[in-house]
């Protein structure tokens, strides 16, 4: 069933539960040849975007595709797609082994690989042993090797490192790097990047059930860059200082102000320039769990500043500060559909932020 | 769908519940044989009868019959249930396009299963039978093999319901609970609320009334006749009636339409497992 393709399409997916929107307009592909993160808060609709995958949730709207055909349609499924959604999916009195052929029979293949499988996820000493008494890690393992039962083309982990110890995450990471090698697909969820950020090469960071990036995780890491926390007794002033210089500034919880792309000095200068006692200052260098973090917090919170100052009149045209719209239906937003892709560059999907927060600092926006 | 099927057959053998509700089958089946063919030996009933043994055989084994279809309906109520208890129904159906195909495999493999729980009856039953009363008692073999194979039937269909309605339930406990309260409680209640109104003639078509009326409605008249011979048309309704009561069935209603009405019973939950399984979001 390998066909050369392996690519999982994820078209305008919309799944409500009720009154609660647990994915909204997700749009992203995953591309064969490369380990792809699937990252996100807890909450923020990664469970239920892989089994609308896997045709376990219908969506509500959109659709989710594997080589071209939603995976109703793929003969034999478990040949193209092998998937570890948790791991607990097994008869307490059931030995690995006789687990395993029960998937060796209905897939009709030979008994045989219910042992090559264990001992490619390094359990066939636990062959014979019952399940009810396995570890959390062999669990995982177990629940690999159940994925892998019919040698499939993709692979979909939902947050495997859960229960595997230090040993066992660095062994995962080497499987998975060795099976993308060979040309095929692994989509693999956290909501760790710093867990995942040795063993992607492409990341798709998914915050209340939208996309905000999807690209070359390199990419990602290029565009850290620093930031200035400015404490004062007048922000909206400051801010409106640093509109002028062409310079965006964020409101933190705390009540100070972030302003991207720029060093302390300039701050400082503006500040004098315009008449405003600044408190403190200080110089940030942003790495990639706390872009991430950046991308992603405000799933609860509702984005808006939670402390004083409160933004002045007028903040939406500047800040982040506005309630947090869901997207339009039908109008996708700025930089959808994205089409990523080792070299092809990144793109980034802002559905609820000001056009000038992402005009300058590129890497991430302003949710804190 | 073959590897389906075997894989299906594998789930059933590698675990146990297979044979631990075949364990109270075999031991009621022996027990209700054994029991109600002394009673019809039992000197009482000789003077009742003028010194005659009546032949309860049939009678006793249709009563076992429909003690142990509870247990064919647990058995098939597990069947999917257990895969959403132990949470491996995602991997089932990610190995399988479409669902239903699961499902499929399922019916097929319990069917096999209920089989042996059928045959298992009758054979056990007979074997009570001959140990109390001999080979009297199970009229004509030809009798015999009618009762044990509306028996095998009642079985089947009874684990058939039980996997079709477990697979709409999908929670193991509600799905036991569910069966065992309408089958051991409620559906009495609801007949002998009805019994004294206008509606009494569709207790007979319950489920619970249906499937006694399989075996029964056959066991019932070949015991009559067995006993009065030559003068069973003399044989007073009341008479058929107090057996009825007690074995179950209704009289003169024919067992294959008792048969007719609980099939469109199973078939009326195998279709609703059907397609609450093919539709429903497995989270």
């Amino acid at each position: 069933m390998h066909d050369g393709s392996g690519r999982i399409l994820v078209q305008g997916l919309n799944k409500s539960f009720g009154p609660i929107n647990a994915v909204q307009n997700l749009n992203f592909s995953v591309e064969p040849g490369s380990v792809t993160g699937f990252l996100g808060p807890n909450g923020s609709g990664k469970t239920t975007t892989l089994r609308m995958i896997l045709g376990l949730i219908s969506p509500t709207a959109g659709g989710a595709f594997i080589n071209g055909q939603p995976f109703s349609r793929l003969p034999n499924p478990a040949t193209v797609v092998g998937a570890v959604l948790d791991s607990q999916g097994f008869h307490p009195g059931q030995t690995a082994r006789t687990h395993l052929r029960c998937y060796t029979a209905a897939l009709n293949l030979p008994d045989q690989q219910a042992d090559q499988v264990l001992e490619l996820v390094g359990l066939s000493s636990a062959a014979t042993r019952k399940t009810g008494g396995f570890s959390l890690g062999m669990r995982q393992r177990l629940a690999l090797a159940t994925a892998l039962i019919g040698n499939p083309q993709i692979l979909i982990l939902d947050e495997p490192a859960n229960g595997l110890d230090p040993e066992g995450i660095a062994w995962l990471r080497g499987f998975l790097k060795s099976f993308a090698s060979t040309g095929r697909t692994a989509l693999v969820s956290s909501h760790l990047l710093r867990e995942m950020e040795h063993t992607v090469d492409n990341v798709v960071i998914v915050s209340r059930g939208q996309c905000v990036y999807n690209g070359d995780l390199d990419q990602l890491r290029a565009a850290q860059q620093s930031r200035v926390l400015v404490r004062t007794a007048d922000p909206a002033t400051l801010v409106e200082a640093l509109r002028q210089s062409g310079l965006t500034a964020e409101y933190l919880p705390d009540g100070s102000l972030a302003v991207p792309g720029t060093d302390s000095k300039t701050v400082a200068d503006l500040a004098l320039g315009a008449g405003v006692a600044v408190h403190g200052m200080q110089e940030e260098n942003l790495d990639l769990e706390q872009i991430f973090f950046q991308l992603t917090t405000g799933q609860y919170s509702g984005g808006a500043p939670q402390g004083p100052p409160q933004p002045p009149q007028g903040a939406a045209q500047w800040g982040p500060g506005g309630p947090q719209q869901p997207p339009q239906p039908g109008a996708p937003p700025p930089g959808t559909p994205p089409s990523p892709g080792v070299g092809q560059g990144y793109q980034q999907v802002y559905p609820q932020q000001d056009q000038n927060n992402q005009g300058g600092n590129g890497g991430y926006g302003g949710n804190a | 769908m073959n590897g389906l099927i075997k894989a299906e057959f594998r789930k059933i053998f590698t675990t146990h519940l297979w044979w631990a509700l075949l364990i109270p089958v075999v031991v009621l089946s022996f027990l209700a044989g054994w029991g109600g063919t002394e009673f019809g030996q039992m000197s009482i009933i000789r003077q009742m009868t003028g010194g005659q043994d009546l032949p309860t055989g049939l009678l006793t084994m249709s009563l076992s019959t429909n003690y142990v279809t509870v247990f064919a309906a647990l058995l098939g109520a597990l069947a999917m249930t257990g895969e959403y208890r132990h949470k491996t129904a995602t991997t089932t159906f990610l190995t399988a396009n479409p669902r239903g195909a699961v499902l499929g495999a399922k019916l097929i493999a319990y069917t096999n299963i209920a089989l042996i729980y059928g045959i298992a009856n009758t054979l056990f039953a007979s074997l009570g039978g001959l140990l109390g009363a001999g080979s009297d008692g199970f009229g004509e073999f030809a009798q015999w093999l009618m009762v044990g194979g509306a028996g095998i039937l009642s079985i089947v269909l009874w684990t058939l319901l039980g996997l079709g309605f477990g697979a709409m339930v999908t929670s193991s406990v509600v799905a036991v609970l569910v069966l065992l309260g309408y089958v051991l409680v409620f559906e009495s209640l609801v007949s002998s609320a009805m019994s004294s109104s206008a509606m009494s003639w569709l207790g007979d078509y319950l489920p619970g009334a249906a499937s006694n009326g399989i075996v029964s409605n056959l066991s019932v008249p070949m015991f009559v006749s067995d006993v009065a011979g030559a003068r069973e048309p003399m044989v007073s309704e009341t008479a058929y009636r107090l057996l009825h009561s007690v074995f179950g069935g209704s009289y003169g209603f024919p067992w294959w339409g008792s048969l007719l009405v609980f099939a469109g019973y199973a078939a009326v939950f195998v279709a609703g497992g059907w397609l609450t399984s093919s539709k429903r979001d497995i989270t």
